[in-house]
């Protein structure tokens, strides 16, 4: 019995006075066996699942449950590697972790405690990358409304990259051909690094404060791995990108090569595939821009030709006209109707004129007609006495041996009286 | 504005605001309706934004400096910067050495 007893320590009833006396475990004892055995047999375990209740604590330590169709085990992860984590932990999310198992004590739990976190299906900064844009796209970061145009000839010029290394130099190269005019302003910055998301932030942010002195910013870094990249893809430095732009500054971004898309180049006015074509876009190019200002000297100097050569036309349109090229013509026309209201005037005179002739004669036919000299035509005579002027109409007007004058019809007649016979004789 | 005012703001112009000044003269001679008289203003100006930009143009010389920080009224605070020195001597280097070169031959 006692043997046995021995064996099982868990069933063993009190021990009896004297007996041997028989090791029972505390609680911790026990628990710090088990623990050691978990610990020893499940030190580096990777293990895969899907996240739930997931809960981060204030003090940055991340909670979580793993768990599979048929079981789940509790997982802890401490602050400093949940720091470390480039994505968003959240619920339903199947990842792969690698931690060791040990026992929390207190609860009498194992838990597996995680050092290490993959999502599986993606890499983990591919998935950082996935989440972080969907975030900043649903908060309108990426709206292409909000996209600030490029000035076309900026004054000035901000660059936040490297001091180093062949991109600075490649750009202030390609600058330097295209348009000298520019200005440069270097932030130098480190772009790769714990520090270099706050300093790339800090520069942006200097850049936007400096609206109306600085036109443009560029920030530029060359190739490299993803993880090189990583800072061009933290949230602070797509918010301080677009507050640089917000405050009137666009921002250019050029990181990595054509295929390398980062955050930055979303919250970006503008993406440049390239450092070098980062400097290529930002400024005009000299040459282009001379034959340009031929090409406007030209228009300019041809525009005025023709309003000129116009101005001539319309001159000579002018000059065409009756009035400048025959300048006598309306003279000779107010000649002509003066003239022309002359004869009328003549014409109407002469009417009148023969109408009135025409009147006179009629009238003077008509006095003929009455004319005395009419009936001497006709055989009658008149006759008065010499040295007096009144007809004579009887014969006791007259004496014997008075002179008569008798006009005739033709020529007249001087006669002496001979005899008087009285009126009533003759009628007798 | 008189022709003295436009002297006196022309030299006054970034090469931007002259390019567009000079677009917009472009522009109002070939398409707008001016008198005769405007449209001489208007190529006198063109030809003064031209020589303008000319000008601008050939007196360029690049000028790189460094943003040291802004200063407690948020004025930019810069010096002149050059490219670091490791990297600047291998160029120089061969400037020199084919400055040499050239002497010997």
């Amino acid at each position: 019995m006692s043997q046995s007893s021995a064996m099982l320590p868990f069933d063993t009833p009190p021990s009896p006075p004297g007996a041997k006396a028989v090791s029972a475990l505390t609680v911790s004892q026990l628990t710090a066996l088990i623990r050691e055995l978990l610990e020893e047999a499940f030190d580096d375990v990777w293990v895969c699942g899907e996240i739930s209740n997931h809960k981060e604590h204030m003090s940055g330590h991340v909670y979580f449950t793993l768990k599979d169709e048929t079981a789940q085990i509790r997982c802890v992860m401490w602050r400093d590697a949940a720091k470390r984590l480039r994505f968003r932990v959240h619920d339903g999310l199947q990842v792969l972790v690698r931690g060791r198992v040990s026992v929390f004590p207190p609860r009498g739990d194992y838990q597996l405690y995680v050092r290490e976190m993959q999502p599986r299906g993606l890499g983990p900064l591919e998935l950082a990358f996935r989440q972080l844009y969907e975030k900043l796209q649903k908060l309108g970061l990426f709206a292409p409304e909000r996209k600030r145009p490029l000035p076309r000839v900026p004054r000035r010029i901000g660059i936040v990259t490297s001091p180093r290394g062949a991109v600075i130099r490649d750009m202030l190269r390609i600058l330097g051909r295209r348009w000298p005019l520019a200005e440069i302003w270097i932030r130098p910055v480190t772009v790769q690094g714990e520090t270099a998301p706050a300093e790339i932030t800090e520069a942006v942010r200097w850049f936007g404060r400096l609206s109306g002195v600085v036109d443009v910013v560029i920030v530029a870094r060359g190739g490299g791995s993803a993880e090189d990249l990583w800072a061009f893809n933290e949230e602070c430095v797509a918010f301080a990108i677009r507050a640089c732009s917000e405050n009137g500054v666009p921002v250019i971004s050029a990181v990595g090569h054509e295929v390398d898309w980062t955050i930055a180049d979303y919250a970006a006015d503008k993406r440049a595939a390239t450092p070098s074509e980062a400097a290529e876009m930002v400024v005009p190019d000299q040459q282009e821009m001379r034959q340009l200002l031929q090409t406007w000297k030209r228009r300019l100097e041809q525009a005025l030709r023709s309003r000129v050569q116009n101005a001539r036309r319309h001159l000579e349109s002018f000059l065409r006209h009756p009035v400048f090229r025959r300048p006598l013509q309306r003279i000779k026309e107010k000649v002509q109707l003066v003239d022309d209201l002359g004869s009328q005037l003549h014409h109407a005179m002469q009417h009148f004129l023969s109408e009135r002739k025409q009147k006179l004669a009629l009238l003077t036919g008509r006095l003929h007609a009455l004319s005395p000299l009419q009936v001497l035509q006709r055989g009658y005579s008149l006759t008065w006495k010499e040295g007096e002027k009144a007809l004579l109409r009887s014969s006791d007007e007259v004496a014997v041996g008075d002179c008569l004058i008798t006009q005739l019809a033709r020529g007249c007649l001087r006669s002496r009286v001979e005899s008087v016979q009285s009126p009533g004789d003759a009628h007798s | 504005m008189t022709a003295d005012e436009f002297d006196q703001t022309l030299v006054q112009l970034s090469f931007e605001q002259a390019l567009t000044e000079l677009e917009k003269q472009v522009d109002a001679l070939e398409h707008g309706q001016l008198g005769l008289e405007d449209a001489l203003v208007c190529f006198e100006r063109g030809v003064k934004l031209l020589r303008r930009c000319y000008q601008l143009l050939e007196s360029a010389e690049q000028r790189v400096q460094e943003l040291v920080g802004l200063s407690e009224r948020g004025e930019a605070v810069v010096r002149p910067f050059s490219l670091p020195e490791e990297e600047a001597t291998p160029g120089r280097a061969a400037n020199s050495a084919s400055a040499a070169q050239s002497k010997t031959t």
